[in-house]
């Protein structure tokens, strides 16, 4: 009783403390901010009302009631910080002096653990462009999108869709642009699949990240020439120290589909005599089985898929020293829509008027042809250092392989031949320095990035190879600084890479050729954020980025089946260049009524796409043909929040996107450009209610409209038949969400509805629209326990 | 768990990175040739040769598509037809970049292929299939033609893969419901006289 009182007189004192104090720290003009989430050790529970405070300035401040908190900190100083509240064991931890805005995620121990005194030392990050438009999905919110692909977790987010091919292949978008163009990294590495195909998904396991991070400007100047659209952040857990073992096991079921999915992590510290130094360590796995999925009124036949991957990690952590060592291993049967395997162009139109679609059978698991089976191992080492009075170092390597085996309908049933067999490995690295602040205010980094891929055709296919055997060595250097003050900064970075690739195949008369390309690129952005007062936040920014053409632009010949077309490339393309304007205000009128609105636009001189061509005709029939060509697009828009809430815990969000495509050389919109969109959620949380620490409602609407903006293709002028576009449509789903505290455990229960009114419908991103409906209703029950 | 406590120098640091930094410089230096790889699939030939009843000449239609999904055009060979006779035809399908009959694997796979002969208006042609797959379900490798008057139009071909046999009309030569994937379709000119 009497801490508590102790304990409650300490918050007093603290917030009296906390106003003088930061009203005689105003004219100190080196501040930065200090933010994160405290959360419970293990579980990883929201800590709330929990008291960060620095006792050599006698300041602090209070997380709020989702454990989020920020402070103003000088800058010139390395602190201690004290973490407390009243039910866990208080927590010092260290900040060091610089200029960079630190964000982290505390973890707090409960009380009746026996006591430790393990120092977590916050490492300095190398952080994103802070003018840039980012998006985030944090653990709470993947929490709820458990069993969903990285894809149709990330488009939850505005201004990100997903693009399909049919119910199993998901594909991310942003602002419009995806595959070559968008850059997934995960674990801190470029991800090196087979990125330039529609129907080839990343292959990652999203049981992995505990934080997605979509970076919706022009990023090349951190990630390279292939983020010239944006890019996609995936980072797990943090590996901390930490004196229990701890762990969580997932259960996800599912109803379309009759599937399941199960993940389990495990993972925990070896501490040394030294309270500084430790060597942790996590384990994970997870597995998925699904079978055929339904349309709102059929059985989509050969739908099913099944998963398996399996990920380990460790590293060692000093002072100002960390060195670490991940692997994973990605493992993915898909089965491919059976009815959307064509022939000739007549089969297309024939296909088109077909529901259901041809080859519908009943409900099963079986995974036959055309099917995909996709490999992907990444192994990454780290090496990072904190120098005194200069910034940190970090060293990065990543080797990935990855194997992609497509399996199509053969005239000779020979079904266990692939017919594209790709083996693709990687090397990564990069070294990044992080520098101390200079001029008092001036903070940035400096790094050099080397890629090589090497991409080889497995022989015995029996088919000629879509794209041809290359290996590519790319070198980058980039400097970025920014110049911050308390409530404006500016920043400017520049980029230069250097691509060259050599590729080895064989001409239309079987001689082997080797032709070589070489490409520079460069890459700047400027930008800069001003808060104008505690409601208004703009920031924005100005960039211009190049990129190389991608192997299949150059070289891609063959057709696909799944769309019936002949693909071409053209080795004489030069490099794309982008030019993006991005802003983002974010309005603040009451607490209760929150408003942002972000705009992009973007002219790109020399955009590669599909220029469809005069239909082939062969003793197959006649197929349209599309070849890679260079045109001027823009592509623009903006992407609308706001949130109401109405009452106590009860409160209305809405989302709206927009975004124009225009091919100025032909005067046509651009093609694949996603619908206009409004989604609107309502939502109900009620905490400490039944048993249960917090119960959330939420009934979303989302509305798509109908893309009045496709171009008539060239399949369509010839056959003389229009290719309907999809009607707009509107959907619902529904879920709850209950989180319950056990001792020393934590257990989410939640189920969700998607599609509650079983609508059937198709929308214009699925590549597989022609043959079939989307899937229709589907009930979800997520289970996951935390110790 | 205790142990002894680690001392990270500099150096260390550096010998590391040289390491990684070896690993990966050294690791990538083996390139392959690759192998030529023939388009098995490929069909560029499909030849029906038409023998009337009783002791007349063979007559060719032949198609010849030497690239397949290439570029080159099919070269058409067409022939003329009497008026009023009977023909018992033979399909023959062939690639003749490997040398490959592919008449053979249809007769092996015949459950899943089926031919459709379809003519235009007014070509006074009719046609019955002549030959059953395993489960009694025509082919139309072998098949019966009549001709009627003089005339002139067109006879399309399509060879399908995994039609659907059972569905309406499909086993008289009806198209229209067989799905499958078309593995040829060539357009004849034919003149009855």
């Amino acid at each position: 009783m009497l801490r508590l009182l102790q304990e409650k007189l300490f918050v007093f004192t603290l917030v009296a403390v906390l106003c003088t104090v930061r009203l005689s720290s105003a004219q100190d003009n080196c501040e930065k901010i200090f933010s994160g989430q405290v959360l419970t050790e293990g579980q990883h529970l929201p800590v709330s009302f929990a008291t960060i405070y620095f006792p050599e300035l006698q300041t602090g401040t209070q997380s709020d009631e989702h454990g989020y908190f920020s402070i103003h900190i000088p800058c010139n100083l390395n602190l201690e910080v004290e973490i407390r509240q009243l039910e866990y064991q208080a927590l010092t931890i260290q900040v060091k002096k610089g200029k960079e805005d630190l964000q982290q995620e505390i973890y707090l121990k409960q009380k009746d653990e026996h006591l430790s005194t393990v120092t977590v030392h916050a490492h300095k990050r190398d952080d994103i462009l802070r003018s840039n438009v980012e998006n985030v999905l944090t653990s709470k919110e993947l929490k709820r999108l458990k069993g969903k692909s990285l894809s149709e977790s990330v488009s939850t987010l505005p201004g990100v869709y997903n693009i399909k091919t049919g119910p199993g292949i998901n594909k991310p978008m942003i602002h419009g642009l995806y595959g070559s163009r968008i850059q997934v990294v995960n674990n801190e590495v470029a991800q090196m699949g087979q990125q330039w195909g529609v129907d080839h998904a990343p292959e990652i396991d999203p049981f992995i990240a505990s934080r997605i991070t979509v970076v919706k400007g022009a990023s090349a100047v951190k990630y390279g020439p292939r983020a010239i659209g944006g890019a996609l952040l995936l980072e797990p857990e943090p590996l901390l120290p930490d004196s229990a073992l701890h762990g969580s096991v997932d259960l996800v079921g599912f109803t379309n589909g009759r599937g399941g999915i199960g993940s389990g992590m495990l993972s925990g510290s070896i501490l040394t005599n030294n309270t500084d130094e430790s060597f942790n360590w996590r384990i994970q796995a997870s597995g998925k089985k699904s079978g055929d999925q339904q349309a709102a009124n059929y059985n989509l036949t050969n739908t099913g898929s099944q998963e398996l991957n399996f990920s380990t990690a460790a590293n060692y952590i000093n002072e100002n020293f960390q060195a670490d060592v991940f692997y994973s291993r990605f493992q993915t049967e898909i089965g491919i829509l059976r009815g959307a395997h064509i022939g000739n162009v007549d089969n297309f139109f024939e296909a088109l008027e077909r529901r259901p679609p041809f080859y519908t059978e009943p409900f099963s698991y079986e995974i036959n042809n055309p099917r995909q089976e996709v490999v992907h191992h990444l192994l990454k080492t780290k090496i990072h250092h904190d120098w005194e009075e200069k910034g940190a170092i970090d060293f990065i390597y990543g080797f990935q392989q990855n194997n992609r085996r497509e399996y199509d309908i053969r005239r000779s049933s020979d079904d266990n031949r692939a017919s594209i067999d790709l083996q693709l490995a990687s090397h990564v690295a990069k070294l990044h320095f992080l520098h101390d602040p200079v001029l008092d205010n001036l903070v940035g980094s400096i790094g050099i990035d080397y890629e090589y891929q090497n991409n080889r055709n497995v022989p015995g296919t029996g088919t000629k190879p879509l794209i041809p055997n290359y290996q590519s060595f790319q070198t980058g250097l980039f400097i970025s600084e920014s110049w911050i003050k308390t409530n404006w900064n500016i920043e400017a970075g520049l980029r230069y890479d250097r691509i060259f690739l050599d590729v080895l195949k064989f001409d239309a008369d079987g001689n082997l050729i080797n032709p070589t390309h070489s490409y520079d690129m460069f890459a700047a952005i400027a930008g800069g954020g001003y808060q104008f007062n505690r409601n208004l936040t703009f920031k924005g920014n100005l960039s211009w980025s190049e990129r190389a053409p991608n192997i299949n632009e150059l070289y891609s010949q063959g057709l696909h089946h799944s769309v019936a077309a002949i693909e071409e490339g053209d080795q004489t393309l030069g490099s794309e260049q982008s030019a993006k304007i991005l802003t983002s205000f974010q309005y603040k009128l009451t607490d209760r009524l929150k408003f942002n609105l972000d705009g992009h636009f973007s002219r790109i001189n020399n955009y590669i796409y599909l220029q469809p061509k005069e239909p082939r005709l062969t003793i197959r029939g006649a197929f349209p043909v599309y070849q890679y060509q260079q045109t001027l697009a823009t592509i623009s828009g903006f992407d609308a929040i706001g949130s109401y809430e109405l009452f106590h815990h009860f409160s209305v969000n809405s989302k709206a996107s927009v975004i124009r495509g225009n091919d100025l050389d032909n005067d046509l919109p651009l093609i694949f450009i996603p619908a206009d969109r409004w989604e609107n959620t309502l939502k109900w949380r009620l905490a400490n209610k039944w048993d249960f620490k917090e119960i959330e409602f939420n009934l979303t609407g989302l509305q798509v409209f109908k893309q009045t903006r496709a171009p008539i293709t060239e399949t369509e002028a010839y056959e003389e038949a229009t290719v309907p576009v999809p009607e707009a449509y509107f959907i619902t789903n529904f879920s709850i969400d209950t989180e319950k505290q056990l001792k020393n455990a934590q257990l989410n229960i939640g189920v969700s509805i998607y599609n509650v009114l079983n609508r059937d419908y198709t929308d214009y991103l699925n590549r597989l629209r022609f043959y079939a409906g989307e899937t229709g209703r589907n009930i979800e029950l997520r289970i996951n326990y935390i110790f | 768990m205790r142990i002894p406590k680690m001392k990270v120098s500099m150096n260390n640091l550096m010998r590391s990175m040289l390491m990684l930094a070896a690993v990966f410089f050294f690791s990538q230096c083996d390139t392959e040739d690759p192998e030529p790889e023939n388009e098995e699939e490929l069909i560029t030939t499909v030849t029906l040769t038409f023998s009337p009843a009783g002791d007349g000449e063979d007559v060719l239609f032949r198609v010849y598509d030497e690239d397949g999904d290439g570029p080159i055009e099919p070269v058409y060979t067409n022939g003329i037809l009497e008026a009023n006779t009977t023909y018992t035809v033979a399909v023959e399908v062939l690639n003749e970049e490997e040398g490959e009959d592919i008449t053979e694997e249809i007769l092996e796979e015949d459950e899943e292929h089926q031919f459709f002969f379809r003519t235009s208006n007014g070509l006074n042609l009719e046609f019955a299939y002549n030959d059953t797959d395993g489960d009694g379900n025509p082919i139309g490798l072998s098949t019966v033609f009549v001709t009627g008057e003089a005339s002139e139009g067109t006879l399309t071909v399509t060879l399908r893969h995994e039609p659907n046999k059972e569905a309406e009309g499909v086993k008289s030569g009806d198209i229209a419901n067989a799905g499958g994937e078309t593995d040829v379709e060539a357009v004849f000119d034919v003149v009855i006289q």
